[in-house]
């Protein structure tokens, strides 16, 4: 009985145990339930929140493409090594000596290198060495087993295609400037951004927009596989208005020189060609310029680097002296019939001015002086002009004036002017500065682009698009033209810049005109010379000294319905009638063979 | 003559389906794990021995097993005593005879040999209830083996011994025991409530053991140390959902998150690749088994049988609501694996062995 009794309440207690188990069990399962079911996409998104990593994905820069669609840029992939910090077995300071020698590189730039990137995500790999040569890859990829956590990545870097024909025009790129980043808030650091030229000109173009990329990164940090979930939008394909064969021939015929060749569509104002002589190898800068080779360039005292067209400020010497004969029209000092009488000399208030030929040109109208380039003729006119109204001139034919090409930092130019003087220097003008001035000398200063512009301005009766290289740009599938602004001549008529069109037509086409040598038969080239003298001469061999005298050459061609502008200037080359005429000469008879004269005349 | 006829087969059934989702879990948790990938065959391996052990101990009359409990008891005792001695030390605990082929957990074992010992002296309160001076004896015999693990030291299982102290003493004892004992569990309740308020006041504990009782009230605002575990274990949980990501697709597991993940937290990767769905699967079988066991208690011939029953179900059953109340923060983390599911030689091998003993009482409820 007792036994039955105490089994009783044996099981009793067992079936209190079963209840109350069963009772944790449900409970239990209800807080799974809670967890898993109710509060799911808390937790789940907590934790994504741990695993995924938003991290952007660059977008391939634009791209230059010449006139006929041809790459004149490439984004064309390096090697670089890149170290996996989560493999390293040892600490960095204990491993970055047989790295650095490994990779022949240097300790202290891998060392910063490392320092730079290691506050991004341990699964992101660092940068250490980049724009390795192939070799160096085989090296390393070879010899795994050694540094088991370097490894050969690929990216892109810049690669110009003629490195020195473009190099003025196009311009390099370099990593972001912290200015630069502060300006922009949309660039990020390790950017590649334009540093001159039409690569900072058209720097926002060519960005692009970053995409993004979700990443899976695991419990150490380690980054898994990705995902790109917003695709980067690449930077526009810019196509430019540069005629490659033209471009070509500039660089074959300026070898050894140094100087400018500009031509220009004058109807549409695209420029075909440009070359700033001597130039410099644009590759040199791709995954940056070496302390050494940069040093040379700056230092050397051709200046390479120096982009003429637009920051070279030049006496315009003779050319313009179709600035005085304009004004000299304008102001009714002269009319095309005035005839003056040259004996080489002229006397103004004590002192003597020269004409370049010293037995003097006889008698000659403004035609015949505009030909012969007669200083003497043209002395004479600035003796009763007043030189503001000479400057007032010049400017409305936009010297002393920005063109606004599309090309980054270019030079205004001086335009002297007695107010000028007062402004600038609180001094008074002397008779005498208007003489040097008529003739394109003082302290008159254009830069070629605007004697470029000049010449579409004479060859258009006084209305010209602007000079610009981008003919149209390709963004996102679509194709953009931007509208070309055009310069207007203002109070310069029409009659007038005829009359100098005439005379630059005898220029060139009279057997006595100084661009003779420009002459191509049945292209009825118009021009004018100009030797501009860079120093004050003290002797009369001073005169005949090359490198005192830069030679110019502007013109346009043909007279009748004019296509083309041209100009040509060589630094230290003599007069322009013998050294500039010749090779404009070279540069038209190329254009007349080349199949660009006939989109130009399709065009017209 | 055999008593496979005899076998509670649906028993049987859920033990051999939780060991077999075990080893899925297993093979899924270590996928890409390095230098882990073959742990699920060594996992089928250990239940392959333990179900032999399983098999054989639900043939044998457990009284005759009782018979050597007592040598088998001195045998687990020198065991612990030898781990403290010649043991490995791993994650600063001398709980394993690290040997050539396989490592061995002896506290595992001891539970078995406690078990049998515990039971032994209770056979004698048949006819009446154990009073007093009774509850200090069985407290000295649990508390030796408990003690020696506490030295390890391996808190987590000497947690799981206090059952064998508790269970008997409630099932067999007069009002005395049952008051005190009350008394007992209520003062640990305060001093886990002292522990997580107060925590100065508590000097008898140390401030890491502190912590991680503290660590389980707060786990989501607290990622940085223990909680870390508990938060990344729910946000494994509820990534899962109602059908989970499917078995290796799991990114918290995969991807390294879930700590621990083939051993003690291998619920929280079940409940992840598995969802909501599996959970309950899981926790069907084992509540099956747990009913279908109380049964055999019930049933049992005397009342060892049934003393022995409740044994080996409150450790095993104590030690899998642990764990799963680990997973969802309901309890401090401790070194509990998950019974049956979760990779361990030495833990398939005695949740066999005791499993194998609740066999051999229902095997032998008939008194023949």
């Amino acid at each position: 009985m007792r036994f039955n009794k105490n089994l009783n309440l044996l099981h009793g207690r067992i079936k209190f145990i079963r209840f109350a188990i069963v009772a944790i069990f449900l409970f239990t399962v209800y807080g799974f339930f809670q967890i898993q079911i109710i509060n799911q996409v808390h937790y789940a998104s907590l934790g994504e929140k741990y695993r995924l990593k938003t991290l952007p994905v660059k977008a391939e820069r634009g791209l230059f493409l010449s006139r006929d669609g041809n790459l004149l840029v490439e984004n064309q992939p390096t090697y670089s090594v890149v170290l996996h910090r989560e493999e390293l077995d040892r600490p960095w300071d204990q491993v970055k000596g047989s790295i650095a020698e490994f990779l022949n590189a240097d300790v202290e730039k891998i060392d910063q290198n490392y320092r730079i990137h290691r506050g991004r995500y341990l699964g992101l790999p660092i940068p250490l060495v980049q724009g390795l040569r192939f070799s160096d890859v085989l090296r390393v990829k070879r010899q795994k087993e050694a540094f088991p956590f370097l490894e050969v990545e690929v990216s892109s870097q810049r690669y110009y295609r003629f490195p020195k024909a473009y190099s003025h025009i196009l311009g390099y790129v370099g990593a972001v400037t912290p200015d630069q980043l502060e300006e922009n808030p949309k660039l990020k650091p390790g950017t590649t951004v334009g540093r001159t030229g039409l690569e900072r000109q058209y720097d926002e173009l060519l960005l692009g927009v970053e995409g993004l990329k979700t990443v899976q990164i695991d419990s150490k940090g380690v980054f898994h596989h990705s995902q790109i979930t917003n695709p980067p939008q690449p930077g526009a394909e810019i196509r430019l208005s540069l005629a490659e064969d033209l471009q070509q021939k500039a660089v074959e015929v300026m070898e050894g020189q140094s100087g400018i060749v500009l031509m220009q569509d004058v109807n549409s104002g695209e420029i075909l060609v440009y070359y700033s002589a001597p130039t410099y190898d644009l590759n040199l800068f791709t995954g940056g310029i070496s302390h050494k080779n940069w040093q040379m360039l700056r230092s050397s005292p051709d200046k390479p680097l120096f982009n003429r067209p637009i920051q070279g400020s030049y006496a315009p010497g003779s050319v313009f002296k179709l600035i005085s004969a304009l004004a000299g029209l304008q102001s009714g000092i002269l009319t095309p019939s005035t005839r003056m009488t040259c004996q080489g000399v002229v006397n103004y208030l004590g002192r003597d001015f020269h004409c370049h030929k010293e037995s003097g040109h006889g008698l000659l109208n403004l035609s015949d002086a505009i030909m012969h380039s007669c200083n003497v003729y043209f002395f004479q006119v600035a003796k009763e002009i007043d030189a503001q109204e000479l400057a007032q001139v010049a400017h409305s034919l936009g010297l002393g004036k920005l063109t606004h090409i599309d090309l980054p930092a270019e030079n205004a130019g001086v335009v002297p002017s007695p107010t000028w003087k007062r402004e600038k220097y609180d001094k008074i003008w002397f008779p005498g500065e208007t003489l040097s001035m008529a003739i394109g000398q003082g302290d008159l200063q254009v830069t070629p682009i605007q004697m470029l512009r000049l010449m579409a301005l004479v060859s258009r009766d006084g209305l010209a698009p602007e000079p610009h290289f981008l003919k149209e740009y390709k963004l996102n599938g679509k194709i953009y033209r931007p509208e070309v602004q055009h310069f207007q001549a203002d109070g310069v008529s029409p009659s007038h810049l005829k009359l100098m069109r005439h005379a630059m037509w005898r220029t060139i086409n009279d057997s006595a005109g100084t661009g003779s040598s420009a002459l191509i038969p049945g292209f009825d080239v118009c021009g004018k010379t100009g030797t501009a003298q860079t120093v004050t001469f003290r002797t009369k061999d001073d005169r005949k000294e090359k490198r005192y005298q830069n030679a110019w050459f502007a013109g346009f061609a043909p007279f009748q319905r004019p296509e083309v502008a041209i100009v040509v200037l060589l630094e230290h080359a003599g007069h322009g009638g013998e050294a500039a005429a010749p090779i404009a000469r070279q540069i038209l008879e190329a254009y007349l063979e080349s199949p660009v004269r006939e989109q130009i005349l399709d065009a017209i | 003559m055999t008593r496979f006829k005899l076998l509670d087969r649906t028993a049987l059934i859920c033990v051999i389906a939780l060991a077999l989702i075990g080893v899925l879990l297993v093979y899924s948790a270590t996928l890409d794990q390095d230098g882990l990938s073959g742990l699920w065959l060594k996992q089928l391996v250990w239940i392959s021995g333990g179900l032999t052990a399983y098999l054989i101990l639900s043939q044998w009359d457990y009284h005759t097993i009782l018979d050597h409990a007592g040598l088998l008891y001195i045998l687990g005792i020198m065991g612990l005593v030898l781990v403290l001695i010649f043991g490995a030390e791993i994650n600063g605990a001398k709980s394993w005879f690290r040997l050539p082929f396989m490592s061995i957990q002896p506290s595992e074992f001891v539970k078995f040999t406690t078990i049998l010992f515990v039971v032994k002296y209770f056979s004698r309160f048949q006819d009446r209830q154990s009073s007093l001076m009774e509850l200090v004896g069985s407290g000295f015999l649990v508390g030796v083996p408990f003690i020696l693990v506490v030295l390890q030291p391996d808190f987590g299982t000497a947690f799981l011994y206090m059952p064998f102290f508790l269970v008997p003493n409630f099932l067999s004892g007069n009002k005395g025991i049952l008051w005190v004992t009350g008394l007992g569990s209520f003062m640990v309740v305060v001093l886990v409530a002292l522990v997580i308020f107060k925590p100065d006041v508590v000097f008898i504990l140390k401030d890491y053991q502190k912590d991680r009782i503290a660590a389980f009230v707060f786990p989501d605002q607290d990622v940085s140390n223990r909680g870390y575990q508990v938060h990344q274990a729910k946000i494994s949980i509820g990534n899962g959902g109602l059908l989970g990501e499917g078995i290796g697709k799991g990114k918290q597991t995969h991807f390294g998150f879930l700590p621990a993940q083939h051993n003690d937290f291998i619920l929280a990767v079940a409940a992840e690749e598995t969802g909501f769905i599996g959970v309950l699967l899981i926790f069907s079988l084992y509540l099956l088994l747990f009913i279908r066991s109380c049964s055999s208690a019930l049933n049992a011939c005397d009342g060892t049988g049934s003393i022995l029953v409740l044994l080996v179900l409150s450790t095993l059953i104590l030690q899998m609501l642990y764990n799963a109340g680990m997973m969802i923060g309901f309890v401090p983390t401790t070194g509990i694996p998950c019974p049956l599911l979760s990779y361990g030689g030495s833990s398939a091998l005695s949740s066999f062995a005791m499993l194998g003993l609740i066999q051999s009482v229902h095997t032998h409820r008939y008194v023949n």
